[in-house]
């Protein structure tokens, strides 16, 4: 009997072990293959002729719709922040240090990921309803038996719209989010506004706001590349329109997630080394 | 090997499968210069795979597809956008671009193919309504209000705007009431004089093989099992032909 156990344990662990690897595979299967869908746009990228009137309602429809969305949002999270740390330092006496704070803050992380998740919401999902719709009622079938390669007619001017405009709304929605800090702290908490304006400038470095850049130019082709693959590999009519719409929200996120947190932990590593070289070297 | 004979559009032997059914199974036709041949079928007998195999939307797992003098199953998908001008393909379903309007759906692949002027774009756009029978006030409707049957033929002038010299018609006809379907039908032959096209002509309707087909194929479990000029076809008495025409 109890060796009987023992098999059907010894089988489990052998069982768990080989879904986690099956999975494991799946997970690098879907990694290279969105790596090599992205690579397909960028060697599209410069293909003649442009899709310029394609390029232009892109950016339209992904920027101009999604400001007000994005200067709402971004407002109230810069308002969020400031209350949040205000009580924080507020514990350790140090609420002088409110503007630079919560500025770095939202420089570096807030901004881009909030900017990066709405437009993941927002128009990720749509792309992928747009592509998936044409994909599985054979539109996409259609522009190839025109002669045409869908991916530089279709695909890369919605990837350059969305890889640009999260990069232009992230600088639009920080912009908001200071001003909505800024408005709180003065309106709301009764902060000096100069003296936050003075810390915040005092405290703010340029590094911390190109990180913010940089990482919303990456999360941006993160947004685009999975929002155009999920859409435009849909299969399996209106279902699996449904599951390309929810993977690209999945996904994005996901992604969004991991990528900040290698970042970060990239550059908190490289930091403590910097110091700890100094530190012998002195 | 370049096909033998005078056969613009050639399969031999040609099988293809999906998974482990096989749908077309050691096939070979030729379809002449300007005739308009009719391919007919029951539902899963590979009628819509043999035409997509030859605008290169699907390979064959054995054989050749020849157009002209080129082998279109061994082309990359770049080589394959030149197939896809001479060879123009009328989906079963109208796949009109539903975000742009009819004007900006017929100029789709006017303005990547040609250096036309928006003038010139709008003439010919004008022209293409007229020669698929609708009035060129439709241009600024979006396709979803227009009935079915005009959704097809302005597919078809999408299609033709290229000026292909090949025409596959994929189930013309389904869907259509009989009045439409005639004006499809009609359509189908005017073009075909008008612009000197060869069709295939892929159906299950024989309403429509009588009006427009010079020869017909019976396509059978993947293979032609009769292939003749209309008139003899519906006289033949191959037991499979009249099983065929009886049921239908």
């Amino acid at each position: 009997m109890e060796e009987r156990a023992i098999n059907l344990w010894s089988l489990g662990i052998f069982h768990l072990l080989g879904r986690i690897f099956i999975n494991l595979g799946l997970l690098i299967e879907g990694i290279g293959a969105r790596a090599i869908f992205l690579w397909q746009v960028v060697l599209k990228l410069a293909k003649r002729p442009f899709e310029v009137r394609e390029l232009m309602l892109q950016l339209y429809l992904v920027g101009v719709r999604s400001l007000g969305i994005v200067a709402v949002s971004g407002f109230f999270v810069g308002g969020i922040i400031v209350i949040q740390f205000n009580y924080a330092l507020g514990l350790f006496g140090a609420r002088v240090y409110l503007g630079g704070v919560t500025t770095s803050g939202l420089l570096r992380e807030v901004g881009p990921v909030l900017v990066a998740i709405m437009i993941a919401g927002r128009i990720g999902a749509f792309i992928a309803a747009e592509m998936g719709t044409m994909k599985v009622t054979e539109q996409i079938d259609a522009v190839r038996c025109l002669g045409l390669d869908p991916i530089p007619v279709l695909l890369v001017p919605r990837f350059l719209a969305v890889v640009t405009m999260v990069f232009l709304l992230t600088i639009f929605g920080l912009i908001i989010g200071l001003v909505g800090g800024a408005g709180t702290a003065w309106l709301l908490l009764g902060v000096n506004l100069s003296y936050y304006l003075t810390n915040l400038l005092k405290l703010t470095t340029v590094s911390a706001l190109l990180l913010g850049m940089v990482k919303s130019f990456i999360f941006g082709i993160l947004v685009a590349t999975i929002s155009c693959y999920e859409g435009y590999c849909a299969s399996a009519g209106a279902e699996g329109v449904g599951r390309a719409v929810n993977r690209t929200l999945v996904y994005s996120s996901i992604s969004i997630f991991l990528v900040d947190y290698i970042i970060a932990a990239i550059i908190s590593i490289t930091f403590t080394l910097a110091k700890s070289i100094i530190f012998t070297i002195g | 090997m370049e096909p033998d004979g005078a056969g613009m559009i050639e399969f031999k032997r040609v099988w293809k499968k999906f998974g482990s059914q096989v749908v077309v199974r050691d096939l070979s036709l030729k379809v002449e210069d300007g005739e308009i041949f009719f391919i007919l079928g029951k539902t899963g007998a590979g009628k819509t795979v043999l035409i997509r195999m030859l605008a290169g939307l699907l390979k064959p797992e054995q054989g050749e597809i020849w157009l002209e003098d080129k082998r279109v199953d061994l082309m990359t998908e770049d080589a394959l956008k030149d197939v896809r001008r001479k060879c123009g393909l009328i989906f079963q379903s109208p796949t009109l671009f539903d975000s742009l309007r009819v004007f900006e759906n017929i100029a789709f692949g006017l303005r990547r193919h040609f250096d036309f002027s928006e003038a010139e774009i709008e003439a010919r756009v004008r022209n293409l309504l007229e020669l698929v029978h609708l009035d060129p006030q439709i241009a600024d409707q979006y396709p979803e209000f227009l009935s079915f049957g005009m959704q097809k033929r302005v597919s078809l002038a999408r299609t033709i705007a290229l000026e292909p010299k090949y025409l596959l018609y994929d189930e013309p006809t389904t869907g259509l009431d009989p009045f439409t379907a005639r004006q499809i039908n009609q359509l189908i032959k005017e073009l075909r004089d008008k612009l000197q096209v060869t069709s295939i002509v892929v159906s299950h309707d024989l309403e429509s093989m009588r009006e427009v087909s010079d020869r017909v194929g019976l396509l059978e479990d993947g293979r032609f099992v009769e292939i003749a000029p209309t008139g003899e076809f519906e006289k033949s008495s191959n037991p499979l032909v009249r099983r065929f025409l009886e049921a239908v």
